[in-house]
């Protein structure tokens, strides 16, 4: 997870490249501020990557900021364009009508016949025109493989290539091409990767049965930029990349102590949890580690702060009835919009779309903690490298805000406690709490062992819980030693 | 590129004008060869009447958009239809020939 800045082409002698912004999230922090002003960037990448929707969204925020571009289509028409991105929520009428955007149709004839030399004039020609008559800044040149398709011969294509790119150069326009992977002018994009100023590459490929985009910069002239692959999805408002920075990660100094409504526990943590830090509870099923988070989220509510719970387990009904034995009342707190509870199906979903998901409920209800019920589901997203991608950049959003992240992760009943952090997030997290249960003399015992916290005293001994009809309640006395303990030694 | 058998005999008269556009970018040496390479073929069918309108991309590129015209230099059949557009020099006459239907008369 390096993330670091390509020093390589970065200004040595303080000299700044004009940049034009994409207006796409998360992309123009990774380009520095954007797409080189005046010079030509190509965005490659296979069907479906999102390359038009890439074009089509920094064409549509830069005429929204006023600069007057033009989208050259040769494969889509123009009109099955506008209405996809309707769906996005992009409403391009009054931008034409304003002469902000403009739309050319430039479908490549099938039945060309083909006699003698000829080059791309009557596109150069069409161009220049309609430039002129909009005032454009901006171009996006979406499917030019479509285009080169009409010359038979590669060094044509090539040849062809080079020429719009030394035109658009002198025309000044902030161009945008997009290509297409492989195929049959695999060589003329090498070469294009040479002439560009900035190349953009998106992928697409399945982890664990989950379609996974990611977008890497693999050149910018003049720039320096972050060279990381940087996962990426198409929501309904456009593209956005949600960049995960290791500088980011650096240990954030935590907030003050909040109380986890739990009279017995507060003391055993000297006063209770930290805000801002990330706290696992982990535990095998039936230990109560959904009523312990629930019970922290319900004081924490009635506190009058907000919380986010994000379950994977249960739904919202299911987790409101439940906890209504141990004497929570979710339904108030919900009522009272404190609470709020998304649920989700990991596997219905990428990491990515779950994250965007997570990240708008952020934005929109503003927590200040945030409970994910369960961390072992995340499993179920892909693969253990899915989950773990999605954690570490859920918790970082959250760090990153000052946000509580209570992760609840259900171990199996031989895991070790030192294992129970569980996809390999355990250095990340700042405070460990384990429970366990036996059933000695037939009866449930629970029991309770804080395995750390960061910066903080805490108690290092098993502390015996009941869940009562009134809530959790940890138990003053010394604990006896386990039964299970006894059988293991 | 065939016409159906019934429109053959309705329209022998009208089949003998040919309505071409011929796109250059002028003062290109592919577009020179083109009209050259054009007004032969016209020149060698004394009875077949040419309506020929020449379109300068760079003077009136609005033509050239509304028509689709994405290379220069680049000639369209327009009428009998079907439209066939033809992109080059126009340096193989019998090609040139077959794509404007010239061969069935």
């Amino acid at each position: 997870m390096k993330d670091s800045p390509n020093e390589l082409a970065g200004a040595p002698n303080g000299f700044q490249i004009a940049k034009a912004p994409t207006g796409i999230r998360g992309v123009d922090e990774i380009l520095f501020g954007g797409m080189p002003r005046g010079r030509t960037t190509l965005v490659a990448g296979g069907p479906g990557t999102g390359k038009t929707v890439f074009g089509l969204e920094s064409l549509y925020r830069a005429a929204l900021a006023g600069e007057p571009g033009i989208f050259v289509t040769f494969e889509e028409q123009a009109e099955a364009i506008r209405r996809n991105a309707r769906v996005m929520g992009w409403d391009f009428a009054p931008l034409e009508r304003d002469g902000k955007l403009l739309f050319i149709d430039a479908e490549v004839p099938t039945d060309l016949v083909q006699s003698g030399e000829f080059d791309i004039g009557g596109l150069l020609a069409i161009l220049a025109g309609q430039i002129k008559a909009l005032g454009a800044r901006r171009l996006v040149i979406d499917a030019v493989d479509a285009l080169l398709r009409i010359f038979r011969e590669s060094h044509r294509r090539e040849e062809q290539l080079l020429t719009l790119h030394d035109w658009l150069r002198q025309k000044g326009q902030t161009a945008l091409l997009t290509m297409k992977n492989g195929g049959e002018v695999p060589r003329a994009r090498l070469n294009f990767e040479y002439m560009a100023d900035c190349v953009v590459l998106l992928d697409q490929r399945i982890i664990g049965q989950v379609a996974t985009r990611r977008l890497r910069v693999l050149k910018y002239r003049g720039s320096g930029f972050l060279s990381n692959e940087y996962p990426y999805i198409i929501t309904s408002g456009g593209i956005v990349l949600l960049p995960i920075s290791s500088v980011e990660l650096s240990q954030q100094p935590f907030g003050p102590k909040f109380s986890t409504g739990i009279s017995g526990l507060d003391p055993l943590l000297s006063g209770g949890f930290s805000r801002g830090s990330c706290i696992l509870i982990g535990g095998a099923s039936g230990t109560g580690k959904t009523t312990l988070a629930c019970s922290i989220a319900t004081a924490a509510c009635s506190g009058g702060e907000r919380v986010l719970y994000v379950s994977f387990e249960d739904s919202r009904e299911g987790l409101v009835s439940m906890m209504r034995s141990p004497g929570l009342d979710l339904g108030q707190q919900l009522e009272a919009r404190r609470l709020q509870v998304l649920t989700a199906i990991p596997e219905a979903k990428g990491v990515e779309e779950h994250l965007w998901r997570i990240l708008q409920a952020i934005d929109a209800h503003k927590p200040q903690h945030l409970v994910l019920d369960s961390i072992s589901a995340c499993h179920r997203m892909g693969s253990e490298e899915a989950a773990f991608d999605f954690l570490v950049r859920l918790l970082m959003h959250c760090k990153a805000r000052g946000l509580t992240c209570l992760f609840v992760n259900q171990t199996g009943p031989a895991q070790p406690i030192h294992e129970i952090s569980g996809i390999g997030i355990s250095s990340l997290v700042d405070t460990l709490v384990v429970l366990e249960q036996d059933w000695p003399d037939e009866s449930h015992r629970r029991r309770l062992l804080i395995v750390k916290v960061r910066g903080s005293p805490h108690s290092h001994i098993y502390h015996n819980f009941q869940i009562t009809g009134q809530g959790i309640q940890v138990d003053d006395a010394a604990p006896a030693p386990s039964v299970r303990q006894e059988q293991r030694l | 590129m065939s016409d159906t058998p019934a429109m053959n005999s309705g329209a022998s008269e009208a089949r003998r004008i040919r309505r071409l556009m011929l796109f250059v970018a002028d003062g290109e040496a592919n577009s020179l060869a083109a009209r050259k390479n054009l007004q032969k073929i016209c020149d060698a069918e004394p009875n077949c009447h040419f309506e020929l309108q020449v379109v300068n991309v760079f003077d009136d590129y609005q033509t050239a958009l509304k028509h689709r015209v994405l290379v220069t230099p680049c000639l369209i059949l327009l009428e009998p239809l079907p439209r066939v557009m033809v992109a080059g020099t126009l340096n193989d006459v019998d090609k040139i020939r077959i794509a404007l239907r010239l061969n069935t008369e």
